[in-house]
């Protein structure tokens, strides 16, 4: 055995610490190189999980999913956030296929259209403010402002009100000690959320509007409308994945392009680039870190065998900088062509909301550049207590004229 | 060239759409509608769209 497959073996992707020093790369190429179907001990008595980090050797996974399920949870640790009935992306074919159609069409990108104004009208409202202020702290001034503005809108909760969908989405997501003020905070703020929804569920039965609580409220399956039970795990799935996503992507562009300089130049230069600049951003980035499968079978993989009910987690950002599909991956190449990134993820459970997504980024870039505006960090950001999120608490800026 | 879709698999992430929105829609009861012969001065989006498909669903031959 090599010194750096001993090394590989050694790597703890459940210790925090490189994650939130951003030094999670050396780890990721570390075993990606040398360790491809990589053994974790898990803090607390979990029972470990496998790491894969090969961009080919996700698709082969996900694209098998009777062998690995999402039914028994896809978080890292062996538990379910949403309580008892699962959500969409906890839930395996056949079931799966008819909850997913059931929000799709609604979510579609001529559907996103729809929203454009307000996305628009939002984004303009936040640069005014930046840009007055000159020095901010860009993820409660911008970042988490502008998908919870589009979110509330989209699921049909007032403007208000908006605010209790990003302090519900901090208290679930993560582990983080600035938000775990219980250790039943969790379940208190899932319990708030589907309080709120349950009023806002028999608002929308009674009087429908153009919105997905309404649209789900109303939504069959062979012929049944959803359960209450069904309906609560989509809000939470919703308000989460709507949430804490496009904001890391926003905070993470900003500090993508420090890092990478000539890449805005190259922006600001000719626009058209921005279409393929927020693909590379979600590889680049990749907000949602990892997700977690569970096998359903024994599966002899690359010398080793994973065991049926052994947890397999799938590492969207390590495969995003997998070499061997991506030429430089540690270098942010705004044409980057082709760029089949896992940012998104990938098969059955490919990201529900990635329009909605990309309408957001897309938007607040080229409000950007329009205004010639430059956003410069002026210190480290403070990221979230988290291995399976690439999220940011705080950053602070300067927003200045280029 | 000739584009076709594999209705089993298909469950409208609408990945086409987005690449190729000329060639490849959505409709309001979330199922695709594509044009099967695309003129080739569109190979290059639909390549890209066919590629993006996240279960593999369409097929192009040319």
């Amino acid at each position: 055995m090599s010194i750096a497959t001993h090394g590989a073996a050694q790597v703890d992707l459940s210790d925090l610490a490189p994650f939130l020093a951003g030094r999670e790369h050396e780890l990721f190429r570390e075993i990606r190189e040398h360790d491809p179907l990589h053994w974790n001990t898990e803090p607390n008595d979990g029972p470990g999980y496998w790491s894969l980090t090969r961009y080919a050797d996700l698709i082969t996974a996900i694209e098998d999913p009777a062998t690995f399920v999402n039914g028994q949870g896809t978080q890292i640790p062996s538990r379910r956030v949403e309580g008892h009935t699962p959500t969409v992306h906890n839930t395996d074919p056949p079931r799966h296929t008819e909850l997913r159609k059931v929000a799709t069409p609604h979510l579609r990108a001529v559907k996103v259209k729809e929203w454009q104004d307000l996305i628009e009208t939002s984004v303009s409202t936040i640069l005014d403010d930046i840009e007055r202020r000159g020095e901010v702290e860009l993820v409660s001034s911008a970042s988490a402002v502008l998908p919870i503005q589009v979110l509330g809108q989209v699921l049909g909760v007032p403007a208000q009100d908006c605010p209790l969908l990003a302090n519900w989405t901090d208290r679930v997501i993560s582990d983080d000690p600035e938000f775990m003020r219980s250790p039943d905070e969790k379940e208190r703020a899932r319990e708030e959320l589907f309080d709120y929804f349950r009023g806002l569920t028999e608002a929308r039965r009674a009087e429908p509007r153009n919105d997905i609580v309404s649209k789900l409220v109303a939504a069959r399956i062979g012929g049944e409308p959803l359960s209450w039970e069904d309906l609560a795990a989509y809000y939470f799935v919703l308000v989460g994945a709507g949430n804490e996503t496009t904001r890391n992507l926003l905070t993470g562009a900003v500090l993508a392009f420090a890092e990478f300089p000539g890449e805005w130049e190259r922006l600001r230069a000719d626009r058209a680039l921005l279409r393929p600049a927020i693909e590379e951003l979600l590889r680049f980035i990749t907000p949602i870190r990892a997700m977690r499968r569970t096998a359903t079978k024994d599966v002899e993989w690359h010398g080793r065998t994973i065991r049926t009910g052994d947890k397999v987690v799938l590492w969207f950002q390590a495969a995003n900088r997998d070499p061997e599909v991506f030429a430089e991956p540690d270098t942010l190449t705004i044409d980057r062509t082709p760029n089949q990134h896992l940012g998104f993820g990938w098969g059955i459970h490919t990201c529900l909301g990635s329009h909605l997504a990309r309408a957001e980024v897309s938007t607040f870039l080229r409000h950007v550049l329009e205004r010639d505006l430059r956003i410069v960090p002026v210190a480290e950001p403070d990221r979230l207590h988290t291995n399976q999120f690439h999220a940011f608490k705080r950053l602070r800026v300067r927003v200045e004229q280029a | 060239m000739r584009v076709s879709v594999d209705r089993d698999l298909c469950v409208a992430h609408g990945q086409c759409e987005y690449n190729d929105p000329d060639h490849f829609t959505i409709n309001d009861d979330g199922e695709l509608e594509l044009d099967e012969n695309p003129p080739d001065d569109s190979r290059a989006s639909v390549v890209r769209a066919v590629s993006a498909c996240p279960v593999r669903a369409l097929t192009a031959e040319y």
